[in-house]
C-alpha cells in the first residue's frame, strides 16, 4: 500500500490532538453500579434517552480509530497493483545506487516479492546497475527467486532500463509478465506492457554528495593535490561540512555553502607521503553511500624506459611530470618489471619486457606492409585513446601500414591507411603508432603529447583499461592477479572481479608494481534522488501501467470510520437487553 | 450461627454454628400441606402405630406388634394401638441469583444464609427439599433426610450470583413441576424482575401452594448513601443513566420504594401468597424470625 498524499494524511492525523484532549477534559459522573434503575428511573424527568454505556478508553480508542480512518482516507492510499496473476514473470530490478537511499530498497524488495508472490513461475530476475546482469533465468521455484532479490544489492551508477529489459526479455520468453522496480531514476523506455512500480520512500531530495575525488603530483612542489567535486542536490542553499582526511587523520575541515542544485569543485595540497586522500561530508542525508569519496595519493612516477629516439616522442614523455623516463637499448632493456611502459621507436626487439608497449615508426610486418607514404588525418575515430583530440588533418609521415592486425582496433585513419591502432596481444596491451613522429607535422599539433600522454596510462594499466571501473561493474583481467577489495579480502588468481562496493581495491601482478584505484559511490544521476525520468514518462502514458499506483482504499478506509461511528451511535444508542419491571 | 463467609459474593462454604443449629431445631418451617411418602409429619390418617392415638378391633393380618396386651386384659377383647400416619412436606427454594443480586453483597448473602437455613431445618425434619436457581434453571434435589445436610450447604456455597437476565418464573414452574399435590415454596429475590411478578406467583396457585415471598434488598437499596452527580448503570443491563443525587431526590426514591412495596403486597396478597421484606443487613435470625413457627406450636 502507498500514499498519494502522505502529508495530508499526517496533518490529518493531528486530529488525534484535540481528541486526546477533549477525552482528558472530559469529566464524567462516577459510576455507580446498582441492582436496577428501576426505581431511579421514575426520578429523572423528563425522561433521559437510555444509553448504553461505553467505557472511557474503549471510546477513546474508537474515536481514535476513526480519526486515524479519515487521516488514511485523506492521505489517499493505494494499492500496488502489480497485475492479475500471471504464469511467468521477468522481473527487472533497479540496482542503482539511488537505491539505497531511505527505504527505497526494504520498499523496492517488497515490491518485488510480492510480483513473485502473484506468479506462478518461472522466474527471472535482471539486475539494473552499471550494467544489466542476469541474476537468475527461469527458476521455477519462487523461494529461489526470493533468495536473489535478496542477495541483491544496490550499488551502481548509471541504468540501462532498455537494455535490462530486453535482456529479461530474451531470457524469460515474450509470455513472461514484466514488472520494472525502480525509483525511476533510470532513463529508457519501458515497454506499454511493462508494469512500472515507482517505489517512493526515502525521497531524500536534500541529499549532498561527493561526486568525484582525485589526486594529481606536484613534482616541483613535491606534494599531491587533492581535488573533489562536491553537491548540493537540495533546493535550498545548504552549508555542508566538508572533511579532508589523509590516511584516516583529519587534513581539513570546512564548512561549503552551496546553493540549490549547485556543485563545486574544492582542491586541498596533500603531504607527499600520504597514501590515501578521503573526502567526506557531514550530510546527514538519506544516502549515506555517496557522502564519502575515496583517492589514491599518486606515489611514484610511471617507469618508462625508451629503445630508439625519436624527438617528438621524447619532448612529450618529458613534457609529462608524472613519467620516470629512462633510455635503454636493446641489450639493456629492463626486463624485471621494474618499467610500467616500454617506448620502442624504429626498433626490433628479440624478447618483449614486462608491461604494455608503445611502437613508434615500427617496421611493418609482411601481411600489413605498405612502402612510406604520407597522408592526411582524416578520422580521430572515438577510440577512448584519441576522443577529443584535435589532430583531424595533420600530416603523418612514413606511414607503414595498410591495416590493423585482427587482435587490434583502429584508433587513428588517414585516408585508406591505418595510422594507429591499439589490442592486446598475449596478455599485454600494445599501442602501435604506425608513422614517424619527426615526418609531416603532427608533432606540432597540441593533441599529439596528449596521445602519447594517454597511450602511456592505458598501457600502464592493462589489467583496467584507461579508466577506473564503475561501481557495480565487473571487470575481466587480461592475466590473472590477486584482487584485494575494500573489506581487505583478497582473491587469488582472479580473472575477473566485482565491483560491488565503493572503496579501495588493489590489483598484485606477477610482475610490476601493485595497481590501486578507488571506486566511489558519487554520480551526479545516482546521487540527485529528485530524478524521476521514468515517473513523468509513465505518467504520460496512455495505459497508465501501475506506475506506482493501483486500486484506490481512500474509499474503504472513508467507510471504515463510518462503520465505527455508527457502530459506537448504534451501542449507545440501542435499547438495553432486557426490559426493566417493576 | 452460619458462618459468614470471607468474600463479599459469600465464601465457598457454608456451616451451621452448633448453638444456632440448637436454636433452629426448636422451630419449624410453616408448613400446612403434606406431600406424599412417608416422612416425620404427622397426617389425619390412622395406622397401627406405637404412638397411641386410638384403638380399633383387630383384624386378621394386623402385626401382632401393635396389640395393646392391657387393652385387652381390661376389657378381654383383641384391640390394635392407633397411630398417626407420618408424611414428608414438599419444600421448594427459589434462589434469585442474577446479577442484580450481585450489586447488594449484603442482600445476597443473606440470601443465601436464608436458604441454605430453611433447607437445612426442611431435611432435618424429613421433608423433600428442592432448590432451582434463578435465572439459570440450576436445581439440587428433591431430597430428604439430614444426612443430606453437608452436601446441601457445599451447594449452597458454590451458587454465584451474576447470570444473564433476572426471570423467575421458568425457574420457579420447574421447582413446582416435581410436585403437582403442592407443598410450601420460598422464593427468595430482590425482585428486580423482567417478568411480571404476578405470573410468576401465578404458577403457584393457593391453596396447593403456600408461597413465602422472601424479599430481600441491601440496605443500600433501602436506603440510599449515594450523592452527587453519578451515572447510575444497571447491574443486569448496563443500561445507565446520569443524575444528580442529593437529599430531595433520595426522599422522592424511598417515596418510589415504598409504592413498590405496595404494588408487590398486593401482587402477593391477591395470589395467596406471603411476602416478608427483610434488609439485607438485619442478620439471620431476625430474618428467619417471621418465616419460621416454633416447633411446639400446634399446627
Amino acid at each position: 500500500m502507498t500514499f498519494a498524499a502522505p502529508l495530508l494524511g499526517l496533518a490529518a492525523l493531528a486530529s488525534w490532538l484535540p481528541i486526546l484532549w477533549l477525552h482528558r477534559r472530559r469529566r464524567e459522573a462516577p459510576i455507580a453500579l446498582v441492582p436496577s434503575l428501576a426505581p431511579w428511573l421514575a426520578l429523572v424527568a423528563p425522561p433521559v434517552p437510555r444509553r448504553r454505556r461505553i467505557r472511557a478508553t474503549w471510546l477513546l480508542a474508537i474515536h481514535l480509530a476513526i480519526a486515524a480512518s479519515l487521516a488514511a482516507a485523506v492521505a489517499r492510499p493505494a494499492a500496488l497493483s502489480l497485475g492479475p496473476p500471471a504464469g511467468a514473470l521477468a522481473l527487472v530490478m533497479d540496482a542503482t545506487t539511488s537505491m539505497a537511499a531511505g527505504t527505497r530498497w526494504s520498499d523496492a524488495e517488497a515490491l518485488a516479492l510480492a510480483a513473485i508472490d502473484t506468479a506462478r513461475g518461472p522466474f527471472t530476475l535482471v539486475s539494473l546497475g552499471a550494467e544489466p546482469r542476469l541474476v537468475l533465468a527461469r527458476a521455477r521455484a519462487s523461494t529461489e527467486a526470493r533468495a536473489a532479490v535478496a542477495r541483491l544489492q544496490p550499488v551502481g551508477a548509471g541504468g540501462d532500463v532498455e537494455a535490462a529489459i530486453g535482456l529479461a526479455r530474451a531470457a524469460a520468453g515474450p509470455a513472461a509478465r514484466l514488472v520494472v522496480v525502480t525509483d525511476g531514476g533510470v532513463a529508457g523506455v519501458v515497454p506499454p506492457d511493462a508494469a512500472v512500480v515507482v517505489t517512493a520512500g526515502g525521497d531524500g531530495g536534500a541529499n549532498a554528495a561527493v561526486l568525484d575525488a582525485a589526486s594529481t603530483r606536484d613534482p616541483e612542489r613535491g606534494e599531491a593535490r587533492v581535488t573533489a567535486r562536491v553537491a548540493n542536490f537540495a533546493a535550498e542553499a545548504r552549508d555542508i561540512p566538508v572533511t579532508l582526511l589523509v590516511d584516516g587523520e583529519r587534513a581539513d575541515q570546512q564548512v561549503v555553502a552551496l546553493g540549490p542544485r549547485e556543485s563545486r569543485t574544492l582542491a586541498w595540497r596533500a603531504r607527499p607521503d600520504g597514501q590515501v586522500a578521503e573526502v567526506r561530508l557531514a550530510a546527514g542525508d538519506a544516502l549515506a553511500m555517496d557522502d564519502v569519496a575515496l583517492a589514491w595519493l599518486p606515489g611514484r612516477p610511471l617507469a618508462v624506459q625508451v629503445v630508439g629516439a625519436s624527438g617528438p616522442v621524447a619532448r612529450a614523455l618529458a613534457a609529462d611530470a608524472e613519467l620516470a623516463v629512462e633510455e635503454a637499448g636493446p641489450a639493456t632493456l629492463r626486463a624485471d618489471g621494474a618499467a610500467d611502459v616500454t617506448v620502442v621507436v624504429s626498433t626490433p626487439l628479440g624478447r618483449l619486457p614486462p608491461g604494455g608497449i608503445l611502437w613508434v615508426a615500427p617496421e611493418a610486418s609482411d601481411d600489413t606492409a605498405a612502402p612510406p607514404t604520407e597522408r592526411r588525418v582524416v578520422s580521430g575515430g572515438d577510440h577512448p585513446l584519441v576522443a577529443g583530440l584535435d589532430l583531424a588533418d595533420a600530416l603523418l609521415g612514413g606511414l607503414t601500414v595498410l591495416e590493423a592486425p585482427g587482435w587490434a582496433e583502429p584508433i587513428l585513419m588517414a585516408g585508406d591507411r591505418v595510422a594507429a591502432y591499439a589490442g592486446v596481444r598475449d596478455g599485454r596491451r600494445h599501442v602501435v603508432l604506425a608513422f614517424d613522429p619527426a615526418l609531416g607535422d603532427i608533432a606540432q599539433r597540441v593533441g599529439f603529447p596528449l596521445l602519447v600522454r594517454r597511450a602511456i596510462r592505458w598501457l600502464a594499466a592493462p589489467a583496467l583499461g584507461a579508466s577506473t571501473p564503475p561501481l557495480g561493474s565487473r571487470v575481466a583481467l587480461l592475466a590473472p592477479a590477486d584482487v584485494e577489495g575494500p573489506g581487505r579480502d583478497r582473491v587469488r588468481n582472479a580473472r575477473g572481479f566485482e565491483v560491488d562496493r565503493p572503496g579501495l581495491y588493489r590489483l598484485y601482478r606477477a610482475a610490476g608494481a601493485p595497481i590501486a584505484f578507488a571506486v566511489n559511490a558519487g554520480d551526479a544521476r545516482e546521487s540527485d534522488l529528485s530524478l524521476r525520468l521514468l515517473t513523468a514518462r509513465d505518467a504520460a502514458r496512455p495505459s497508465g501501467a501501475a506506475a506506482g499506483a493501483g486500486r484506490p482504499l481512500w474509499r474503504a478506509f472513508a467507510v471504515l470510520a463510518l462503520l465505527l461511528a455508527a457502530a459506537e451511535a448504534a451501542w449507545r444508542g440501542s435499547p438495553p437487553r432486557s426490559t426493566v419491571r417493576r | 450461627m452460619i458462618t459468614p463467609p470471607a468474600r463479599d459474593d459469600v465464601g465457598d462454604t457454608l456451616r451451621l454454628d452448633d448453638a444456632f443449629a440448637r436454636r433452629l431445631e426448636r422451630l419449624r418451617l410453616p408448613l400446612r400441606r403434606l406431600g406424599h411418602g412417608v416422612g416425620a409429619r404427622p397426617g389425619a390418617r390412622r395406622v397401627p402405630a406405637a404412638d397411641f392415638i386410638d384403638h380399633r378391633p383387630y383384624a386378621p393380618g394386623d402385626d401382632v406388634r401393635h396389640i395393646d396386651w392391657a387393652n385387652m386384659a381390661r376389657h378381654d377383647a383383641v384391640t390394635i394401638r392407633l397411630g398417626p400416619a407420618t408424611h414428608a412436606a414438599d419444600v421448594r427454594v427459589l434462589l434469585d441469583a442474577s446479577a442484580s443480586m450481585a450489586a447488594a453483597p449484603d442482600a445476597w448473602r443473606l440470601a443465601r444464609e436464608l436458604a441454605a437455613a430453611l433447607g437445612w431445618l426442611a431435611l432435618a425434619t424429613g421433608d423433600r427439599l428442592q432448590l432451582v436457581t434463578a435465572p439459570s434453571g440450576d436445581s439440587w434435589g428433591p431430597s430428604t433426610g439430614a444426612a443430606r445436610g453437608g452436601a446441601w450447604l457445599a451447594h449452597v456455597a458454590g451458587i454465584r450470583a451474576g447470570g444473564h437476565g433476572s426471570a423467575l418464573g421458568p425457574s420457579l414452574r420447574k421447582a413446582l413441576r416435581a410436585a403437582p399435590w403442592g407443598g410450601t415454596a420460598f422464593v427468595i429475590s430482590d425482585l428486580w424482575l423482567s417478568d411480571d411478578l404476578d405470573e410468576v406467583l401465578a404458577s403457584a396457585p393457593a391453596p396447593r401452594w403456600d408461597v413465602h415471598v422472601v424479599h430481600v434488598l441491601g440496605r443500600e437499596q433501602l436506603t440510599p448513601t449515594i450523592d452527587g452527580a453519578l451515572a447510575l448503570t444497571d447491574r443486569e443491563t448496563f443500561e445507565a443513566i446520569e443524575i444528580a443525587v442529593d437529599e430531595r431526590v433520595r426522599a422522592d426514591y424511598r417515596v418510589a420504594l415504598d409504592g413498590w412495596f405496595d404494588r408487590v403486597q398486593s401482587a402477593c396478597a391477591a395470589r395467596g401468597a406471603l411476602w416478608h421484606l427483610v434488609p439485607g443487613d438485619i442478620g439471620l435470625e431476625a430474618a428467619l424470625g417471621p418465616l419460621l413457627l416454633p416447633a411446639a406450636q400446634p399446627r
